[in-house]
């Protein structure tokens, strides 16, 4: 055997006689995607994903199949040869049918592996599906009791009949670490002698400060308030959020070595200046705890507050003088919070006032009914415009209003009915119509008109380099789940800044989706029989009045196992391995490039062991191959020709039928998620926060 | 309204008004220590720019303006309390001063355009009301996206 000199990719390297070009440039350290290429089977060239450029050649050539030869100038990495492999990819990917992560899992986002979580509660290992939510979750039962569920809006259940309850699982799963007293203080990277600032105890800090911690990164997290929890804490009553929940989720944070410094205001105790000069970089999660002022003449008068104020104050036990007739302005959240804790508070008659309809208030629907079954009134169409002193309290002066012509955006915007006023006598008025960002104590950070927090949607980065922001004080108030995944993602930027890498933030996968609810294959739900959803146990509304007790009492082991074993695990047992997706990912390639007839949805799970999913075949031949080679047996085998190829069990039956022992070995030799093994559960092999033994997360 | 005798001297009316919101706005600008509430001025103020360009265009005959286009009357302003412009402390008081300047030249027009007498001369005053309506719409919009978002 001699030795062939060559040149690949500019530089002068060698090769055996007779080695591929693929050999030999994987040999030199260079990576060379291929779906049909294995060591242990003869080369078939099919997939040309492996393609490279050979100069005087005018076409490119398969690397995994071409011999090197001597004086052979060879480049696998330029423009050229990427463009062609991303085509290649984007061919591959049109007509392909299946989902990478099920779409409950790309809605939430927090990207939690949920079809992942679900699949361990429903075989009884708690503490792992605890463990895969804090991967992407640390306040896992906060959320379980507060999230908004985008990821239940996504759920293809209810296709079936309703949705997973995902939300109250994920709460489950939290609250087996308390009933079985688990330590859940996962491991951490050695420290980095790095320190980081945390501004805000909120959700969007204490998931920074979480995951920096676990980096190794040392944070001390400063807050204005007294208790940690930010928003979750002084805007979301305890009937909701029982206070113990947040404790001891904020104590792992502790466990993990972050300092909490409270009672501690930006701009006062400490500057903006100071903590960047002290520390190797801040993160800015201070929220948007400003009440927006309803600005209607009276409002200054006693009587009047905002929500954020009043639920806050409630949260602090301070005592509250509260009247029998409150009126809660507003739609939202914080209105329901704000008029349900009144009621507990004694108040006899709580009315909410809403300028537009019903269907329009931002509040969570279930949140709603829950309100109304207490006794809360309900006055849409009105808005307050006077508030006057009155002898026995406060005289508040409403319009009615009408919805308008839709607007560009089908929007209606309430209007005045002129000459509709009236006037009631009430004793206290909560308005709780909005929150915005006091950003002013930030100097020279770049903030936007109405003070939001100017930062990179992916990193959190802000201008100043070493300054990271996330969570309402960027986007405005929002959903609680969004300031968590802020601060994870702002925790990896940070991490990547302070070792000096690129920040790129927790850089996302291809994910391929057989589409939105109904483009889905009818076929795909066929296998399911209907199953009511689990109610999660409620207190009576009688036993509710007067008390703060939890509302939602929490599932049984028995009734979360039932819940979760109806979840139909979308998403591909092959996420974490499949090549197509790690090529799409690397090559930038899309689904949407070409357009063209998909394969038709057909799914083998006959087999004791194997699963065949046609729909997600890419016919590198791998698994024929390996049947004819290595099993020699006929297993397998493709059918018809061109497009319309299709790899079958022998005489197209169904794959239990197939009579060879050794047939599950062929799963391995799928590159994608075509062929797998019933034992790979979907979703549950990424490894972790608590598998950090690789020094990764 | 004898100095109103000609479109051109309506014209000239309305371009120096917005000149003179444009200073407005670039003065307390000038004022604000508040980086935010700064930015929020330097926008009122190019947007009245964008107002004076366009009614400069029009009297160069390269525009016209039209009153046809609906603009709901949101009617916010009706039954907010005032703020002085010199103690404008945030985003909210600043589009609050903005509306209720919009409101004051939108009545304004409205009152000329029932005094005068030549035709022409209503129809343009109609027509700069419009505007300033538009005008005060726009600011309105913000105001509800913004501060009301949960009434």
């Amino acid at each position: 055997m001699s030795t062939i000199n060559f040149i690949l990719n500019g530089k002068p390297a060698t090769a055996e006689t007779g080695n591929t070009i693929l050999d030999a440039a994987r040999a030199a350290g260079y990576s060379i995607p291929t779906f049909c290429h294995r060591e242990d089977l003869k080369p078939f060239a099919s997939c040309f994903v492996c393609a490279v450029e050979v100069e005087g050649r005018r076409t490119l050539v398969p690397s995994c199949s071409t011999e090197v030869l001597e004086g052979m100038v060879v480049n696998t990495e330029n423009e050229r040869v990427k463009r062609a492999r991303k085509t290649c990819l984007d061919l591959l990917l049109s007509d392909h049918v299946g989902d990478c992560q099920g779409p409950c899992m790309t809605s939430c986002p927090a990207g939690i592996d949920i079809p992942g979580f679900i699949n361990h509660i429903a075989e009884g290992r708690d503490r792992e599906a605890l463990e895969l939510i804090k991967n992407n979750m640390p306040l896992a039962g906060c959320l379980g009791r507060v999230c908004t569920r985008p990821c239940e809006d996504a759920c293809r259940r209810q296709l079936v009949e309703d949705p997973i309850a995902i939300c109250q699982l994920k709460r489950f799963a939290a609250d087996q670490a308390e009933e079985n007293s688990w330590d859940m203080v996962p491991e951490q990277l050695p420290s980095t002698g790095k320190k980081v600032a945390v501004v805000g105890a909120g959700p969007a800090g204490l998931s920074a400060a979480y995951y920096l911690q676990m980096f190794g990164v040392d944070c001390t997290v400063f807050d204005a308030h007294e208790a940690p929890g930010g928003m979750i804490r002084y805007g979301i009553p305890s009937y909701r959020l029982p206070r113990n929940v947040i404790d001891q989720e904020v104590e792992i944070i502790e466990k993990l070595g972050a300092r909490f410094e409270y009672n501690t205001v930006l701009g006062k105790d400490i500057t903006f200046p100071q903590l960047q000069r002290k520390y190797d970089a801040v993160f800015l999660g201070i929220g948007a705890q400003k009440a927006s002022g309803m600005r209607t003449p009276g409002e200054e008068l006693e009587g009047v507050r905002s929500g954020i104020e009043f639920l806050g104050a409630v949260s602090r036990n301070e005592s509250l003088p509260i009247g029998n007739r409150v009126v809660v302005v507003g739609g939202g959240n914080t209105a329901i919070d704000a008029a349900r804790t009144a009621l507990r508070l004694g108040a006899e008659r709580v009315t909410i006032l809403y300028r537009r309809a019903r269907e329009q208030m931002p509040a969570w629907n279930e949140e709603i009914e829950d309100a109304l079954k207490e006794g809360v009134m309900l006055e849409t169409l009105a808005a307050p415009i006077r508030i006057e002193k009155s002898k026995n309290g406060l005289a508040l002066t409403c319009i009615r209003m009408e919805l308008g012509k839709p607007d560009a955006s089908g929007r209606r915007s309430p209007l005045p009915i002129e000459g509709s006023e009236y006037t009631i006598e009430v004793d206290e008025i909560i308005a709780a119509i909005g929150q915005n960002i006091d950003s002013s104590m930030l100097l020279d950070l770049e903030v936007t008109s109405w003070g939001s927090i100017v930062a990179d949607e992916q990193t959190g980065q802000t201008k100043m380099k070493n300054v990271f922001a996330g969570g309402d004080c960027v986007t405005g108030a929002d959903i609680a789940v969004n300031a968590v995944a802020a601060g994870r993602r702002a925790a990896f930027s940070i991490k990547q800044f302070l070792q000096g890498e690129p920040v790129v933030g927790d850089p996302k996968m291809y994910n391929h989706s057989m589409g939105k609810l109904d483009e889905v294959p009818p076929a795909v739900f066929e296998q399911f029989n209907p199953q009511e959803r689990t109610a999660m146990p409620r207190l009576a509304p009688k036993q509710r009045a007067g008390g703060f007790d939890e509302v939602e009492v929490g599932f049984t082991p028995e009734q979360a196992r039932s819940e979760a074993a109806r979840c139909m695990e979308c998403g591909c047992r092959d996420a974490h391995e499949c090549a197509l997706r790690d090529f799409a990912t690397r090559f930038g390639a899309s689904a949407e490039r070409f357009t063209g007839d998909k394969r038709t949805y057909r799914r083998d799970d006959s087999h004791a062991v194997l699963v065949y999913e046609e729909h997600k075949c890419i016919q590198c031949g791998c698994c024929v191959r390996a049947c004819d080679e290595l099993l020699k047996s006929p297993c397998l085998g493709f059918a018809g020709r061109g497009f319309e190829a299709r790899v079958k069990p022998a005489l197209d039956r169904r794959l239990a039928l197939i009579n060879d022992e050794e047939l599950p070995k062929v799963a391995e030799y799928c590159p994608v998620g075509a062929l797998t093994l019933k034992t790979d559960a979907v979703a549950t092999l990424k490894p972790g926060a608590f598998l950090t033994s690789k020094g990764e997360l | 309204m004898s100095s109103f005798g000609t479109i051109t001297a309506v014209l000239d009316f309305a371009i120096k008004r917005e000149q003179e919101a444009i200073d407005f706005y670039g003065s307390l600008a000038g004022q604000a220590t508040n980086p935010s509430l700064k930015k929020v001025f330097l926008s009122f103020a190019k947007e009245e720019q964008g107002h004076k360009e366009k009614l400069l265009a029009v009297k160069s005959n390269k525009s016209i303006l039209v009153d046809k286009t609906e603009v709901a009357d949101l009617k916010i302003s009706d039954y907010l309390v005032s703020v002085d412009p010199q103690n404008v402390m945030s985003f909210q008081d600043a589009l609050v001063v903005a509306i209720k300047r919009e409101k004051a030249a939108m009545e304004l027009y409205t009152v000329m355009s029932k005094r005068v007498e030549d035709p022409a001369l209503r129809d343009l005053f109609k027509k700069l009301a419009h505007e300033e309506s538009a005008h005060k719409t726009r600011f309105e919009t913000m105001y509800e996206e913004h501060f009301l978002p949960e009434n």
